[in-house]
């Protein structure tokens, strides 16, 4: 028989690190409240037929924010045949609130005690049979994170399923809540049967009955005006009786509740509970004068592991990134040599279409592919041994002072990665003003795929600076722009104090090797298929537009080519005339020529695509002729030096020799003079990342943004102020930086 | 021939990658990759 069972639990409960051991997907984990904003579903990987689903963490079924109403919307409306409730058992009070809650759904349940390789580690002691006699339903002990107890859980969740097990009714509330909630549910039982329904007892009017009790919003939406006025009286009366307002009533009795339960199931090693070890090391990390440098110097050593040349401070020591970064464009070098003598026999238009579109614009990213794995592979290092989270409190003071709470620098830091579940984050956010301000302000993160824009241009024009510096710079600027700009928006367009900020600190652990592994899983597996969809496709259109225009298609090139092809030269195609036509918009930003101004427009396809263009359009900076004349000034020892197989130049190595020993390390004084000659200083080259960096991001962010905007006009007010920051940002840098040089 | 041959490859390529596209939108992934595998985005532009 075919099953539904739920995952739901506190947030940084365990919940997806179950799911993924459950289902064997690898859906993205952290180890920060918030990861999963959205619920998601798969298949239990030992009977395909049961369904299981992973919901947004929640503190309770009361909820206070967009990802909590999902969790509870799911339990209360589309009934599961069974939730597992997992508890971290490290904090087992706390997460016992929400067990109460779903049990007084009634709807099946089992309790899953997570994290008891810490639980034991930490001296505790659950008796897990006595909780199971208090609740009524099945509660077993689980580590997620190496799979250990989950055959057990879901043998039992199946049998809840099967055997409809809910909690049993739980003595928690005092006679005054009792005879409010009776009352409660005695109208809404009326109101069902007058609408034809059957008066048989009902869990969900019972649920909805205490929710009204507390004074539920949500619920208390969906009655009827005359049931309203009725249940204001009968809370009215209750409220006589109680020490405070209801709502706190029922929280109180159910941590009392709790309380009972945990004094009798639970003791606890009150000698470790003095310092732990994450209490050690926060009183460095988190510390008011030391966390803000800890966290330069932290970024700052992931970029030189990252992009550094004298990795540890040796020179010519290559960092694992740009050592790996070698070896894919070594790689995809080879490949493109092996593709161009297949099709050597073919005629001159499909080869530049092959060699020149396909072949060029995709190797222009290959070659970024491990820079971006392993700055994303040390982020997630960050996310998932706890540190992220520190930093959002960190940040708090600082946020604070612009209007936003600490909790927005989240989205902030997963927008180093991709912007569109960064701004899907931002639906964790407490208020509509700060879910807008980060949404915009999102957009201005460095995600993986502009990292490729600031290698090129670095490389390129930086080349005799220091690189990892440079890229730092870039980083650090786009969260001082989000800063201002969120400061600037909140002074001028919402006007309002930041929200308070709560937020569990969660243990530092060691991240697993699997949990990593799935983050760098997840963006090499994100670039290929970019690379084999959407950037392919792009490849072959901008080839198209780039190489073409109207004289093609009515003899007139085919007359004047000598060889009689129709392809036109790339500055008169269609590329051109389009791009002419904006390119004076970026004059004043030191870009404004025509090849930068379509690099700009492709990035918003994918921002790769703004590497991808420039290697396609610049394609003749590097042609066989230039590389032949520019290696003729080295005799035949010192090509051999070069990578020239015995001292003798060769025409197929030049271009791969050229690239990665000459152009990256910018022996060349007048290398790519066509790109200079468009990008004419280094200002104007900065200007040109900045722009790129903080402009509209990629379409699917735009589409992500809509979803959190709801509405075309906010949406279009987002893109605008980023269109705007951008031009603004990206002028003061090119007339700052030629004042300067 | 040898024309032949390579537009062919290269319309076979594109006609894979646009039913790829399709069929992880129609999964409920990302369409074109988008740099978040998993990120419950249906399309690149807009989802639901």
């Amino acid at each position: 028989m075919a099953f539904t069972i739920a995952l739901a639990g506190n947030p940084n409960s365990g919940k997806t690190t179950l799911f993924n051991e459950l289902t064997g997907a690898k859906q993205h984990v952290g180890n920060w409240p918030g990861v999963t904003v959205d619920k998601k579903e798969g298949i239990y990987k030992k009977d395909r037929e049961t369904n299981i689903l992973d919901l947004p963490g929640t503190y309770s079924l009361s909820p206070y924010s967009a990802e909590e109403v999902i969790a509870r919307d799911y339990i209360v409306k589309e009934k599961p045949d069974a939730v597992i409730d997992i508890v971290d058992g490290t904090n087992i009070e706390r997460n016992l609130y929400l067990t109460l809650q779903i049990a007084e759904t009634k709807i099946p349940m089992v309790v899953a005690i997570n994290m008891m390789d810490e639980v034991e580690a930490q001296g505790d002691n659950i008796d897990f049979k006595k909780l199971s006699e208090f609740l009524g339903v099945a509660v077993i002990p689980i580590v997620a994170r190496n799979g250990k107890g989950i055959d057990e859980l879901m043998d039992a969740a199946v049998k809840a399923a099967k055997n409809q097990t809910s909690a049993k009714k739980l003595d928690m509330f005092d006679e005054n809540i009792l005879s409010a909630t009776k009352a409660i549910y005695e109208v809404l039982v009326d109101s069902e049967v007058g609408s034809g329904q059957t008066r048989a007892v009902s869990a969900e009017l019972e649920w909805k009955a205490i929710k009204l009790v507390e004074n539920d919003e949500i619920v208390l939406g969906t009655i009827s005006e005359g049931q309203k006025s009725e249940i204001e009286a009968i809370l009215k009366e209750a409220e006589k009786h109680a020490d405070g307002d209801l709502e706190a009533r029922v929280a109180d009795l159910r941590y009392k509740f709790i309380s009972k339960i945990v004094s009798q199931s639970v003791k606890k090693n009150k000698t470790v509970h003095v310092e732990t070890k994450s209490d050690k090391l926060d009183k460095i990390l988190t510390n008011r004068i030391l966390a803000l440098p800890i966290f330069a110097v932290i970024m700052y050593l992931l970029f030189a592991i990252t992009f550094s040349e004298n990795f540890l401070f040796v020179e010519g020591l290559l960092s694992p990134g740009m050592w790996l970064a070698g070896l894919a464009e070594d790689l995809w070098a080879a490949f493109g040599d092996f593709i161009g003598g297949l099709i050597e026999n073919a005629s001159p238009m499909l080869q530049s279409l092959v060699m020149d579109g396909i072949i060029e614009g995709l190797g222009a990213i290959i070659g970024f592919i491990p820079l971006v794995w392993v700055l994303y592979i040390l982020i997630s290092f960050l996310e998932d041994c706890g540190y992220m989270a520190r930093i959002a409190f960190v940040m708090d003071r600082i946020f604070r002072r612009f209007g936003l709470s600490g909790r927005s620098f989240i989205p902030l830091l997963m927008g180093f990665g991709c912007g569109v579940p960064a701004i899907m984050a931002t639906r964790t956010l407490d208020t509509e003003k700060d879910r807008r301000i980060t949404t915009i302000i999102t957009g201005f993160m460095p995600c993986g795929a502009k990292l490729p824009i600031f290698a090129m241009f670095v490389s390129t024009f930086f080349a005799g600076s220091n690189k990892t510096l440079v890229t730092y710079s870039l980083y650090m600027l786009s969260i001082v722009v989000a800063i201002v700009v969120s400061l600037l928006l909140n002074k001028f367009l919402y006007k309002s104090e930041a929200s308070n900020f709560v937020m569990e600190l969660p243990r530092y652990r060691v991240p697993t090797l699997k949990s990593i592994g799935i983050h760098g899983w997840e963006k090499v597996k994100g670039f290929a298929v970019k690379a084999g969809t959407i950037i392919f496709i792009s490849t072959i259109l901008i080839w198209g537009l780039s190489n073409f225009n109207m004289d093609s298609f009515n003899g007139v090139n085919a007359e004047n080519n000598e060889d009689g092809s129709i392809m036109s030269e790339m500055d008169d195609s269609f590329l051109a005339s389009i791009g002419s036509a904006v390119a004076p918009v970026f004059k004043p930003l030191g870009f404004g020529e025509w090849r930068p101004t379509v690099g700009v427009a492709t990035g918003w396809i994918a921002k790769e695509m703004v590497v991808v263009t420039m290697a396609q359009l610049y394609d003749d900076d590097v042609s066989p002729e230039y590389l032949e004349e520019y290696f003729r000034q080295y005799d035949a020892e010192e090509l051999e030096e070069l990578g020239f197989e015995d001292g003798i130049y060769d025409e197929e190595a030049a271009f791969d020799i050229y690239a990665e020993g000459i152009l990256w390390e910018g022996a060349d004084e007048n290398a790519l003079p066509s790109m200079k000659n468009d990008i004419k200083t280094k200002a104007a080259a900065y200007s040109y990342m900045v722009f790129n960096l903080l402009c509209m991001p990629c379409f699917a962010a735009v589409g992500a943004t809509k979803r959190e905007l709801k509405t075309w006009s906010r949406t279009g007010g987002a893109v605008g102020i980023q269109m705007l920051t951008a031009y603004v940002v990206a002028f003061i840098v090119y007339t700052v930086g030629n004042v300067i040089s | 021939m040898a024309d032949f041959i390579i537009i062919a490859v290269i319309a076979a390529c594109v006609i894979f990658s646009i039913v790829y596209s399709r069929k992880r939108k129609k999964a409920g992934q990302s369409g074109c990759g988008c740099g978040c595998d998993n990120c419950s985005v249906s399309s690149c532009s807009d989802k639901h």
